[in-house]
């Protein structure tokens, strides 16, 4: 298991190695530089403030040299210097982790409850009208486009019934304290809602399949016919083996959970990394993209790895050589 | 992501290729497809939707890009069914020509992610060693990082804003899940005896695969490349939205949402009916695609 | 006695029931000025490249002579404006200059030390270093020296200017602000080149009639009323710069009240009269700015090079409708030329091209241009009429009127194509490099103190060959132009400067380098019981500029 661990572990930094070369190679190659924004916004520098600023950025650099000079950089803990916000990308990435992982969590529990909860009924009741119903409403979850989702809950909910703000993260002005932790919340049902749903349809989708397929299994009719029970087999039998599966869709699911914030995010203007990563890419602004990018990458192969590992433990047939 | 989650997970059983009591393998399929009445029911609007975009020169009640300044932002009525835009076109008009657009960057991605997949798969599968480590460290990378963001960078360096990059965009991400499926399907198969006994009688590698393995892998990637045209749709309606897929004039269901959210106080149809186009349409893949599953092979989990 | 008490219950209700209940969304305090903008500066001071940067820059900072809303300095930190006349601005042999300011006392920076002349010496000796980056030199390099002759009056300053230069007397040095001597020296002179990564920049001592609290990023930045401001204390106690990216955000705060003013809003037109509408306590300023939105013609084009092609597009494009798409109701009439009308230097005769079909195929039949097939003209070489028109992408303003653009040409044979690039893309390699085949829209933003001859003149084109120096992107060239722009760049007597402008828009007009199509309105919002809001315009000065003056209408 150790050795498993282990070899996995060396296997994500080579992936991680070879995603950091094309990341970068990419955003370099990216026409237009933050050379060429600043000048266009400015447009009476003289050509040696131009030189200057491109060897202050090091633009003029080959490729490789400005990924060695960024790597060493990163290797001591220095992601470098956001161009467009002036600030450490570090202290950046703490605060918008930070409002994303509130916006996540919410919806992931919602998704996650919800889902689950519905989707092992739905199984456990075949056929019947609230499967029926769950299963037509989770397809219009995977159909829906989150960004519209997103517009008519500000079109529905802040437009023609204006019960919850439109956007953003508090009301200004607010004074800290009850007040503002309300606040916060009021401006968290929006995006919150909206992320949750298209999620909540994955996890009714999965966790009733994984269901129905455990208790056709030999074993639950076995339970069954031994006279168990009903509720016991459920619960003892059917539903830990149906979490095996789930559990790996936990982590193979953490992609596409971003993408959604990054997409409910810019419609809520909301100031979390999706929002960042959107503004960074857009802005050129290289160091703060790598970052996001990078830490995104990292949090997946550690899920998927994770999840992985997890699985080893609850399922005994499963040995790593 | 689902095409994934099968491919891990999940064994794969082999399909049937040759007749099977009497009825051939597509007749019970057929028989099968009949009875699920979501898949029937998504494969007319699939179909319907399809014929709308292929007419639309034909049967769209104005010019393409007939612009009346004098009637902007009208409300749905009756001379414009669904309204009119910020320049006084007719948004039903719009929708047609945008679904042309948005159905055609469905159905090609599909094609070229079944093709790309089903090579990469096969090879991978097939001959496994050194080639399938490479292939599938590849496909590791590319499904490790959440694909929009990566879809954000590749806009941003690929010049223009037509079908073409997007095309080139989804097609280069979305093929990993078919390759996946192929990969499993072909280890299991290549085990089998037949494998065996065509290479004893000289029969060529290339030839096994094209021959006796693909097609026997099939299910699995109509399956896929169906749910893929709705993906697809999903995904360009989603880049567009943020203003790096289809860009204006050419117009697409994601652009023509993009411009309705600064409008939303004044005309909120607008933010409405793209929105409901693309949601129907990926609603009617995603059923076509689950009743082609249950049709063609009941086992797979995608 | 009982009828009494029924009535103080009774007047308690109807009370209740008129006056809003207070919600968590009430702002805070009437002692509080909310301004909603749609950007977040990436630093303050001198090394932005934000114009919302600005905005907050206004309040913080004193101005030396800032613009009134009639786009006049009007001298704040100082005595008075130097003239030639009144002596302060002395003419030298050999085109030199020498320019003598007096600095009003009593102003202080925000940890209570004076503003003397050695703030303005250092400050300059910031910008003239070319070891610090990210600043503009072109004043400063005119400039040989500036001094404060007298150590026992640090309020008098003496500039040496080393060319001419017709705004020698509107600001000491082109900056309207300083920077604390006592503050960044230190930092400065040890290390010029990282002197932009001081945490001064994020947390500023100026000298403002408001002094910095914080700035949380992501969110907002508050500043609070500088008590020791020699024109008195401000009125409004504090004032907050909310970042709301999104402009339907922004819009949604401002109907709702939570933010009592929009700047760099990214509003429309459209935008903003929903938010008069829903909220009949804002009102919306539609200012007369200086941003002039045009269509650059590359005029390195075989078919460009043709003035009858050009004037001929002109014609071809019912402009007044195109400016209506930018912001409807008649509010934003079409450009003639680069001057906005109400400037002074503005021409109100010269050559204007009105809709006209018929005209405009007349002038490309003259130059050789015949229908084809297709509807389509051909060239005398039988080269499809085919050009493309580049803008930012993203921009629904510019790439709806691109596409009214493409139905108007289309009347007279032309095919437009339309290819649209990001923005740091469109205005970086594109234009900059005059990369674009045929045409480009955008704007350019103008200072009331006019000195474009970096757009004008034919040494400005962009090439290779000067590193693609200049921003004469048309790739104009016109002998007589040139000459006026040289005149222009020595001359200091205004009556003379406005008789050479008004001659080069009358060339301008007739050759149409590029083709004005309106001045984009500068568009604000502002709770109507906030009294003294007075929008300029103009680009450095924002709706705060005259903050100190402010006050809400029950104070």
């Amino acid at each position: 298991m150790h050795r498993y661990v282990g070899r996995r572990l060396l296997q994500s930094l080579v992936v991680l190695a070879g995603l950091s070369v094309l990341l970068f190679t990419v955003l370099v190659y990216t026409p237009g530089d933050p050379v060429e924004i600043i000048a266009a916004t400015q447009p009476d520098l003289e050509p040696e403030d131009i030189a200057a600023l491109r060897r202050y950025y090091g633009l003029d650099d080959p490729v490789q040299v400005r990924y060695v000079k960024w790597l060493r950089s990163v290797a001591r803990g220095d992601l470098g210097v956001s161009r467009t916000y002036g600030q450490p990308v570090t202290r950046l990435m703490r605060q918008r982790l930070g409002n994303t992982l509130q916006l996540l969590a919410g919806a992931f529990v919602i998704a996650f409850t919800v889902g689950l909860g519905v989707g092992i009924y739905s199984a456990l009741h075949q056929y019947s009208a609230v499967d029926y119903l769950a299963t037509l409403v989770s397809f219009a979850g995977l159909a829906m486009p989150v960004f519209w989702l997103g517009i008519l809950a500000i079109l529905t909910f802040a437009v023609w019934l204006p019960v919850f703000p439109a956007g953003g993260m508090m009301t200004p002005g607010v004074q800290a304290g009850w007040s503002s932790l309300i606040d916060r919340l009021w401006h968290l049902v929006l995006p919150t809602a909206v992320l949750a749903f298209a999620s909540t349809a994955t996890w009714v989708r999965y966790s009733r399949s994984a269901m129905l397929e455990v208790i056709r299994q030999d074993y639950v009719r076995t339970a069954r016919s031994k006279g168990l029970p009903e509720a016991m087999v459920t619960r003892r039998h059917a539903l830990r083996n149906a979490l095996i599966p789930i559990i790996t869709l936990l982590a193979l699911s953490i992609p596409a959970v971003l993408d959604g914030a990054v997409v409910t995010e810019t419609i809520f203007s909301w100031p979390g990394m999706g929002l960042l990563l959107f503004q960074a890419v857009l802005g050129h602004d290289h160091a703060v993209a790598m970052a996001v990018l990078l830490f995104l990458a990292v949090a997946t192969i550690l899920a998927n790895l994770l999840a992985d590992v997890a699985y080893a433990l609850v399922d005994p047939r499963i040995r790593y050589e | 992501m689902s095409e994934t989650v099968a491919g891990v997970l999940h064994g794969v059983k082999v399909v049937p290729a040759g007749p099977a009591g009497g009825q051939s393998y597509w007749q019970v399929a057929w028989r099968r497809f009949r009875k699920h009445r979501l898949a029937l029911v998504g494969g007319t609007l699939a179909l319907g939707l399809t014929l709308m975009a292929l007419l639309a020169p034909w049967i769209a009640p104005y010019a393409a890009d007939r612009m009346a300044l004098g009637a902007r932002w009208a409300p749905p009525g009756a001379a414009h069914w669904l309204g009119t835009d910020e320049l006084g076109r007719d948004v039903l008009t719009r929708m047609m020509y945008a679904g042309r657009v948005s159905l055609l960057v469905g159905y090609i991605v599909a094609v070229n992610v079944a093709v790309i997949g089903m090579l990469v798969g096969a090879v991978s599968g097939f001959y496994g060693g050194v080639v399938d480590g490479a292939l599938m460290r590849l496909v590791d990378v590319l499904l490790s990082v959440p694909t929009l963001p990566l879809y954000l960078i590749l806009s941003a360096i690929i010049p223009g804003g037509g079908v073409s990059r997007i095309i080139l965009i989804f097609t280069a991400f979305g093929w990993t899940g078919v390759a996946r499926l192929v990969r499993a399907q072909v280890l299991a198969l290549r085990r089998l005896e037949f494998v065996d006994a065509a290479r004893a009688v000289g029969v060529s590698e290339a030839r096994i695969i094209i021959r006796h393995l693909l097609p026997n892998a099939m299910a699995p990637v109509i399956v896929a490349a169906t749910l893929a045209v709705g993906g697809a749709i999903l995904g360009e309606s989603a880049l567009s939205f943020l203003g790096l897929g289809i860009t204006p004039p050419t117009p697409s269901w994601g652009n023509m949402l993009q411009r309705a959210q600064e409008y939303i106080w004044n005309a909120p149809h607008l933010a409405v009916f793209p929105g409901l186009f693309i949601f129907v349409t990926v609603l009617s893949f995603n059923f076509l695609g689950d009743g082609l599953r249950d049709a063609l092979d009941p086992r797979l989990k995608l | 006695m009982m009828s009494g008490i029924r009535a103080v219950l009774l007047a308690a209700c109807i009370a209740a029931l008129v006056m809003p209940a207070p919600s968590a969304a009430a702002p805070a305090s009437r002692d509080t000025v909310v301004i909603g903008v749609a950007q977040e500066p990436d630093s303050l001071g001198m090394f932005t490249i934000m114009a919302v940067a600005g905005v907050v820059h206004n309040p913080l900072w004193g101005y030396v002579a800032p613009f009134t809303e009639k786009w006049v300095r009007s001298p704040l930190m100082v005595e008075k404006l130097p003239t030639v006349k009144d002596g302060d601005w002395v003419l030298l042999p050999g085109n030199k200059m020498r320019v003598t300011w007096k600095l009003k006392r009593g102003f202080t920076w925000h940890d209570g030390r004076p503003v003397t002349g050695l703030d303005y010496v250092f400050t300059y000796q910031m910008v003239r270093n070319p070891r610090t980056a990210r600043v503009s030199r072109f004043i400063v390099n005119k400039i040989d020296n500036i001094s404060v002759p007298n150590p026992n009056d640090p309020y008098t300053l003496v500039v040496q200017w080393n060319e001419r230069w017709p705004f020698a007397g509107a600001l000491p040095f082109g900056w309207n602000t300083v920077f604390p001597r006592h503050v960044l020296q230190a930092a400065y002179l040890k290390s010029p080149e990282t002197l932009d990564r001081h945490p001064y920049w994020r947390a500023p001592v100026a000298n403002g009639p408001y002094r910095f609290v914080e700035w949380v990023p992501g969110s907002h930045i508050t500043l609070e009323a500088y008590d020791k401001w020699p024109l008195g204390k401000p009125a409004i106690g504090r004032m907050v710069f909310r970042f709301i990216l999104d402009s339907t955000v922004l819009q949604a705060n401002q109907i709702s009240g939570d933010v009592h003013a929009t700047e760099i809003n990214n509003f429309g037109c459209t935008q903003m009269e929903q938010v008069t509408r829903r909220n009949a306590q804002v009102t919306g300023h539609y200012r007369e700015a200086m941003t002039w939105e045009r269509l650059d013609f590359n005029l390195d084009n075989e078919w460009l090079k043709d003035r009858r092609v050009r004037q001929a597009m002109a014609h071809a494009l019912d402009r007044t409708a195109l400016a209506e798409i930018s912001c409807s109701g008649g509010r934003q009439p079409v450009a003639h030329s680069w001057i906005p009308p109400s400037h002074p230097a503005a021409h109100p005769n010269i050559r204007k091209y009105g809709y006209d079909v018929n005209r405009a195929k007349a002038l490309l039949a003259e130059a050789g241009f015949t229908p084809g097939p297709d509807g389509v003209l051909r060239d005398a070489a039988g080269k499809r009429f085919e050009i493309t028109v580049m803008t930012t992408a993203g921009n629904a303003v510019r790439e709806q009127v691109e596409q009214v653009m493409k139905e108007q040409l289309k009347a007279v044979g032309i095919d437009l194509r339309i290819d649209n690039r990001p923005a740091s893309v469109f205005l970086g390699p594109v234009v900059s490099r005059r990369q674009y085949p045929h045409l480009a829209m955008y704007a350019s933003l103008f200072s009331p103190e006019l000195n474009e001859i970096d757009r004008f003149h034919s040494s400005q084109i962009p090439s290779e060959a000067n590193s693609w120096q200049g921003n004469n992107r048309t790739g104009w060239r016109h002998a007589e132009n040139d000459r006026l722009w040289q005149e222009l760049s020595a001359e200091l007597d205004e009556s003379r400067r406005v008789a050479l402008f008004r001659r080069q828009q009358e060339i301008f007009a007739e050759e149409l380098p590029s083709l004005p199509l309106y001045f984009r309105l500068s568009l604000t919002t502002n709770m109507k019981a906030i009294r003294n809001i007075r929008p300029t315009g103009l680009g450095t000065f924002y709706i705060p500029w005259n903050a100190w003056e402010w006050a809400w209408a029950d104070q």
